[in-house]
């Protein structure tokens, strides 16, 4: 038999964005509108926050997660009358993935990048010549040593 | 009227031709745009923001507050 894990919801609570998890009541307004659940039956942001409140810390943030199928429209968070906004908890359940290094590789990717250069899409040699181009000041991002600040901690 | 422009690295990189057309009607309105080159990407809000939200705060803040330096309004893109 299984039993509510408060545990997990405790852990949960204190990620940011997480806490919205204890108001909900199961309406599935969420369902309706998500994109996601139209085109993937198992992802339904209705039952990833019953997990969350039956605290199935496995499934939830464990490999292969079936919340990295959420395409962070808002949809829900419009939605809820709860305001539990099930995006805000899925982010915060894949803030917690991360410390277990259960995410998709890429987040790791696009985390470095912004880490060593500041922005997320990369300058390759035509995005410079595009600009060159259009007569637009060259491209410059100066923030590499405020950045390297706020990553150590 | 003076503003900033945020074009963060989608714009910039990817749309430059955004860009060129904002600047182009801009100037015909004549706003002035005062570059920042200090700016970071937003930044990204789906796979850094799943990274850590808590960073991805505090670096969107940290553009806001440079903005705030020049004590002009910020226009995004």
């Amino acid at each position: 038999m299984k039993t509510i894990d408060y545990g997990f919801r405790e852990k949960l609570n204190k990620v940011l964005g997480g806490f919205g998890h204890n108001y909900c009541y199961q309406c599935g307004a969420c369902v309706a509108d998500c994109p996601t659940h139209r085109h993937l039956d198992e992802f339904n942001p209705r039952t990833i926050i019953l997990k969350a409140l039956f605290g199935f810390e496995d499934e939830l943030i464990g490999p292969d997660s079936i919340i990295w199928n959420c395409t962070n429209c808002y949809n829900c968070h419009e939605r809820c009358p709860q305001e539990v906004s099930p995006i805000e908890v899925i982010i915060a359940l894949k803030n917690m993935t991360m410390e277990k290094s259960n995410n998709p590789p890429v987040v790791n990717n696009i985390m470095e990048r912004v880490k060593k250069t500041g922005s997320t899409v990369s300058v390759t040699d035509l995005s410079i010549k595009r600009r060159k181009e259009l007569n637009l000041p060259p491209y410059k991002m100066d923030c590499a040593e405020e950045l390297e600040k706020i990553f150590k901690h | 009227m003076k503003v900033i422009p945020f074009w963060g690295c989608m714009i910039a990189l990817k749309y430059p031709q955004m860009e060129k057309a904002v600047r182009y009607s801009m100037d015909k309105l004549g706003v002035e745009l005062v570059d920042e080159t200090r700016f970071s990407c937003c930044p990204d809000p789906i796979y850094f923001k799943a990274g850590d939200k808590l960073k991805w705060m505090t670096l969107a803040a940290r553009n806001i507050a440079i903005a705030e330096e020049h004590e002009l309004d910020i226009i995004t893109m």
